[in-house]
């Protein structure tokens, strides 16, 4: 099947986004996503979340998501995110996906040429460039892109935690998840505990780097289809969750954090929306600590600092200039707050039983009916 | 200290001040206000202790302790 794009302007597209999870120590970030897209008055098109869970709230948030479908789990493999796309294309079309979520990111790639065939439009690096900025190649990579990253240990057996000096370590270290989650260790009995939490959470391996200590500043970038550098926002957390999520941050321009992006997306010719995430330590070095391949849960702050880069995404992938502004207004702070979604039976037998919200309108004018 | 930090900061009339590169805000009292002023300025130690002390109309040699202790406090944001 071959399918062309289509010629509307992004404005009128059918998106679909994924990370519509949203637990408050560490939501996706596609709910973010569409609400920095809605953020632009003129789109008039729709936004249709795709969730793992029928619980998944951004999937039922109608005032900014008009539809929700359930996708199989990542681990089923490319081919089973194939049929399931399959099926929900049948029932509406899509003219671009954002995907939000590391563990998906392999399959959407292993999809790419067979979405462009159906017409859908996604900005995907490629599976290698996803490759290399996994955390346990962080320090190849930084390397070859001359910045500062702390070393890091793969380890498979927790025998090896009884002799942290075996390892080059000392109390305290980070013990990391493969994904995602880390933990700050000082003794062998913390290192032993937070080992089986993360291997039983993220699988093997884990990962253990020296601490660090200092500040973390964040920057959300877009690179084009040419793995040039479109645009970034540099945030640093002022709020934290347990998971040293943000739970409130502000915008800030850091020099030195921009270059560090430059650098990295230079080397790895990146595609697409990505994260960067450093500590600034007491001497003011900057280490790189994390890349992630999407856009982070903090993305609807680009929108709050005037610097919208899932909105320049739809612009990049429509083949538009993007009209970013120079550079993002410093000093925006966000802030996160939970909230809830009240649905019906109906609702709720319509997602788990055919992992379809329906039209959330038409469910929006049910559930008033019944209140 | 740079003093080109003390540039790029965003102060209000209240004393509100946000430094657009590290993302910390502080607040400010209505003296630390004027001395920030003289100093984003370009005035040095001296320039600002003696134009502070007229300003408040304090003898230099009370107002130069104070002047020395906000600029090591600066040195510590602004290293």
């Amino acid at each position: 099947m071959i399918a062309q794009f289509s010629a509307k302007p992004s404005q009128e597209w059918t998106i679909g986004l994924t990370g519509m999870n949203a637990r408050a120590d560490n939501p996706g970030p596609g709910f973010a996503v569409a609400r920095c897209i809605r953020h632009d008055r003129n789109f008039a098109g729709r936004l249709i979340g795709l969730g793992y869970d029928a619980l998944d709230p951004g999937l039922h948030a109608e005032a900014v998501i008009d539809r929700g479908f359930l996708l199989p789990y990542p681990s089923e493999g490319p081919a089973a995110l194939r049929e399931r796309l399959d099926e929900i294309f049948a029932q509406t079309r899509f003219d671009a996906i954002i995907p939000s979520l590391d563990a998906e990111l392999p399959n959407f790639i292993a999809n790419e040429a067979w979405l462009r065939e159906r017409g859908v439009r996604a900005l995907l690096p490629t599976a290698h460039q996803l490759r290399r900025r996994d955390k346990d190649r962080l320090p190849e990579l930084a390397a070859a892109a001359g910045v500062l990253t702390p070393s890091c240990r793969r380890i498979g057996d927790p025998s090896a935690l009884e002799r942290p000096e075996e390892l080059d370590l000392a109390y305290p270290y980070v013990l990391k998840g493969s994904f995602y989650d880390a933990a700050i260790v000082h003794s062998v009995a913390e290192a032993r505990a937070a080992f089986h939490k993360l291997a039983a959470l993220w699988g093997y391996p884990i990962l253990a780097q020296p601490f660090i200590a200092g500040y973390e500043v964040n920057l959300c970038g877009l690179a084009d289809a040419a793995g040039e550098l479109v645009g970034h926002v540099s945030m640093r957390k002022r709020a934290l969750t347990d998971k040293n999520k943000a739970w409130a941050g502000v915008s800030i321009v850091d020099p030195q954090l921009e270059d560090m992006a430059r650098r990295l997306v230079a080397e790895l010719g990146w595609r697409g929306p990505f994260e960067v995430e450093a500590l600034r330590d007491a001497e003011g070095a900057l280490h790189l600590i994390e890349i992630n391949p999407r856009f982070p849960a903090w993305a609807y702050l680009t929108a709050g600092a005037e610097y919208n880069l899932p909105q320049a995404l739809l612009h990049l992938l429509e083949g538009r200039a993007c009209a970013l502004p120079l550079q993002a207004v410093a000093g925006r702070c966000f802030i996160r707050f939970a909230d809830e979604v009240v649905l019906n039976l109906a609702q709720m037998e319509a997602i788990s039983l055919f992992g379809d919200t329906g039209r959330n309108d038409r469910a929006k004018a049910f559930l008033s009916a019944a209140m | 200290m740079q003093r080109n930090r003390l540039a790029g900061l965003a102060v209000s009339e209240r004393g509100f001040v946000f430094d657009p590169q590290s993302g910390q805000s502080f607040s400010a009292n209505g003296v630390a206000l004027a001395l920030l002023a003289l100093l984003r300025a370009g005035a040095d130690e001296e320039a600002a202790t003696s134009r502070l002390a007229a300003q408040f109309d304090q003898r230099p040699a009370l107002v130069r302790p104070a002047v020395a202790a906000f600029l090591r406090q600066l040195t510590r944001y602004f290293p």
